[in-house]
């Protein structure tokens, strides 16, 4: 009897070892779920069967639309648009009732990695949504689904060039679904009147100089606060020191993203601004190692934070104080970068639009077409994208989509819009194949200045030679692709 | 008269039974086994081959020893070595001596002192380790942490643990050891109970101090568990990752980052699978080195009593 339960059991412990093998598209979108926090409004059957195959040629007509499709959707929808993905969800059962649609939440913080391991191993889900830079990796790889039929078809709804940024190789590979407000500085008005910091504020909340942003930090240092935050301890927030450099007459690129012209005079006044910042402790110790760039400022100990977005942070601020997030209620506003006279234009970074993809996986064409009518389903009728748009403060990218923002939101809300049109640009690389590696190689030459091991001139070198580097290793590596293996 | 009949069926079952055993044992082996070539050999010599090619998600074509190359010419590898080897000279010794004091203090009480004491000491690698480093980052934070604030009221410089090297990789070390220190006073305690009273008997007759008994004696009968605990913590030490990567991402440039995270960043955020696998089999000839050094240093002859 013992031998024969020791052997049952020895078999069945060697049965158990294959249970996870052969993972199928709904499985592995079950063990991707598992990573991350499901939606509590995902729908049904995240592991049925394998999808069928079919070679009908794709058709967006609602009855031949069938399919299983899985979404993957950040967690700051949650927070932000907890009824979007209802809402979505909604419109796709009244119109695709044989689409089988799987909401899958990730968690921003950590989507790089899970991405890229998504792409490595062929796990990537059907429908994904992030901000451009972070597809422009897939669109580059070839893993995208051409969507240029899509863009055709609603090509008279979007406005300016938002259409045209989705573009690769003069293909449709990325849908912008909304526009994101510029880097800009958000100010704790509380402390800044307390302080008498308010008067060296630009009125317009556009122009103002290096000397006044200085005084503003003096104030806040004699106060007992730090005048802002520096943080170069993880890849998060780079486009704030963008834009800083921008704004001060820099240009990161050259024009053809050829080279790396990041060493000129604007970017050494911008560093040698940095650098004052550190000098006369206007911000807490150790910015190099500094992850968490909105620490001081939301336990308001700070004056300002640098990497914000516009409107966006104000409303999202206020979602968090609703759900108790966090405790902080005190007065916010944005401005842009200061520059270094008070009086040149300042140039804002963006990273554009947040917006959808379609993987092509296997190339199952049923769930090509399911992906694209579902995405489509939102612009057509933009109730859900209205419904983002009011909660979060991002831009519309369609002209029929509007946000009706709370009437405390209106002006700000404004406010945004009208920097964003004037003042952004996301032309200054996101869109490039190596965006991703210069990142990585801009950390840490940023480390070393800010811990005090390089001089601006010698972080000057450092950043354009890293630069040059990372652009020509990337066009050796990809010179002579060969099929994966 | 012998039993002709009897002999043939003995040897008969005992071929039987025998062959029946090996059976039942491969049995058993085979769980372990699948996983091991499954979920370990075959993974690893996959990493072996592609350490060859520029793997990344667009291609992939094999490029001889460009990654090695690579490697022996990339400065964020060798600060990335330095600070693994600062990380094992702090963990390793200081694993070693802090778990020989546990055990020295506590092996000679009672039972009941002894297992609570071992539990208190054990609990610690239970937490997980990305709870420390949250609760950790907080209390040195120099914006909002408890820590720099109390210097600040005690009119001390405050100044930022994390960035540098020289304050941070200690740091981590210690939590590294605090947090690890419960499996080698188990290890330590069972070995000292291992050791026959009898020879510390004749030690205090012949007139040996517990100092003396503890440093040879018992120290040298220990020798067997130390190189284990040794070899382990070397092997550990040289694949920290989680403490680098919360504390500080392996900054400022690398002075704090191990090659485990080294090979993680050039993976998942550069996408670079084939310099990656390279960095893997660069560890793993190192791993392997040192244990093969530390087994060889602490081989002696076994001691018999």
């Amino acid at each position: 009897m013992k031998k024969i339960t020791a052997l049952v059991l020895a078999v069945l412990m060697a049965l158990t070892l294959f249970t996870a093998c052969g993972a199928t598209k709904s499985t592995s979108s079950s063990s991707s779920a598992a990573a991350t926090s499901s939606s509590s409004a995902a729908s049904s059957s995240a592991a049925s069967s394998s999808k069928a195959s079919s070679s009908a040629a794709s058709s967006s007509s609602s009855e031949a639309v069938k399919g299983e499709v899985t979404v993957w959707y950040p967690d700051s929808w949650q927070q932000d648009a907890p009824d979007f993905v209802s809402t979505w969800k909604s419109q796709i059962a009244a119109k695709y009732p044989d689409v089988k649609v799987t909401f899958e939440e990730y968690v921003q913080s950590g989507i790089l990695e899970k991405l890229t391991v998504a792409m490595a191993t062929g796990t990537t889900p059907d429908v994904f949504y992030d901000v451009q830079s972070r597809i422009s990796a897939a669109a580059n790889a070839g893993l995208l689904a051409d969507l240029s039929d899509v863009g055709s078809e609603l090509s008279s709804k979007f406005t300016g060039s938002y259409l045209d940024s989705g573009k690769y190789d003069g293909k449709t590979l990325y849908l912008p679904f909304d526009s994101l407000n510029c880097y800009s500085v958000a100010i704790n008005m509380d402390i800044a009147k307390k302080i008498g910091a308010d008067k060296y504020l630009p009125t317009d909340s556009i122009h103002w100089s290096y000397d006044d942003f200085l005084k503003c930090c003096e104030l806040a240092k004699n106060a007992g606060y730090y005048g802002t935050q520096l943080w170069a301890g993880g890849p998060t927030g780079d486009a704030a020191m963008y834009s800083l450099y921008m704004t001060a007459g820099s240009k990161l690129f050259s024009d053809d993203f050829n080279s790396c012209t990041i060493n000129n005079d604007g970017t050494k006044k911008a560093l040698e601004l940095l650098k004052t910042l550190i000098d006369k402790e206007y911000v807490p110790a150790g910015a190099a190692t500094q992850i968490d760039y909105n620490e001081a400022f939301f336990a308001e100990k700070s004056l300002f934070s640098l990497p914000q977005g516009g409107s966006a942070i104000i409303i999202s601020r206020d979602n968090s104080l609703k759900k108790g997030d966090i405790s902080s209620t005190f007065n916010m506003d944005f401005a842009l970068y200061p520059t270094p006279d008070g009086k040149s234009e300042p140039i804002s970074a963006s990273f554009g639009t947040n917006g959808f993809c379609v993987f092509k996986n296997s190339g199952n064409a049923d769930n090509i077409a399911a992906s694209k009518a579902i995405i489509k389903l939102l612009y057509d009728d933009p109730t859900a994208m209205d419904g983002l748009l009011t909660t979060t403060g991002e831009s519309p990218v369609i002209s029929t989509a509007s946000a009706t923002v709370d009437a405390k939101y209106t002006d700000v809300v404004k406010k945004g819009y009208d920097l964003n049109a004037k003042y952004s640009t996301s032309s200054f690389g996101i869109q490039q194949g190596w965006w991703s590696d210069w990142r990585s190689a801009y950390f840490p030459v940023m480390q070393n200045f800010y811990s005090g091991a390089a001089s601006v001139d010698d972080t000057l070198t450092a950043l354009q030679d890293a630069g040059n580097k990372v652009i020509a290793d990337y066009k050796a590596a990809n010179s002579s692709s060969s099929s994966k293996s | 008269m012998k039993n002709t009949l009897e002999q043939p069926s003995r040897g008969v079952r005992r071929t039987g039974y025998k062959k029946l055993q090996r059976c039942y044992s491969l049995l058993f082996l085979a769980p372990w086994a699948a996983f091991f070539l499954i979920f370990k050999l075959y993974p690893f010599i996959y990493g072996f081959v592609i350490s060859f090619t520029n793997y990344t998600l667009k291609s992939s074509s094999f490029i001889g020893l460009s990654n090695y190359k690579k490697i022996f010419s990339d400065s964020a590898v060798w600060s990335s070595l330095r600070a693994t080897f600062f990380y094992a000279l702090l963990c390793v010794p200081g694993t070693i001596i802090i778990a020989l004091l546990f055990s020295r203090a506590i092996f000679p009480r009672s039972d009941f002192y002894n297992s609570l004491s071992k539990s208190i000491l054990y609990l610690p690698s239970l937490i997980c380790s990305v709870v420390i480093v949250v609760i950790v980052k907080y209390l040195f934070s120099t914006s909002i942490g408890f820590l720099p604030w109390l210097c600040d009221h005690l009119g001390i410089k405050v100044f930022s643990v994390f960035a540098k090297a020289s304050s941070s990789i200690p740091l981590m070390s210690f939590l590294i050891v605090f947090l690890g220190v419960g499996q080698p006073v188990v290890l330590y305690t069972a070995a000292m109970g291992g050791i026959p009273s009898d020879l510390y008997d004749a030690a205090a007759i012949d007139g040996a101090t517990k100092k003396q008994i503890f440093y040879r004696i018992t120290l040298p009968l220990l020798r067997p568990t130390t190189t284990l605990i040794l070899v382990t913590t070397t092997i550990g030490a040289l694949q920290i990752f989680v403490y680098p990567l919360l504390f500080t991402g392996g900054g400022p440039y690398y002075s704090t980052s191990t090659l485990m995270l080294l090979l993680y960043n050039s993976a998942f955020f550069n996408g670079q699978f084939g310099y990656s696998a390279a960095i893997g089999v660069v560890l793993f000839v190192i791993t392997g080195i040192l244990a093969a050094v530390q087994f060889r240093m602490t081989r002696r002859d076994s001691v018999e009593y």
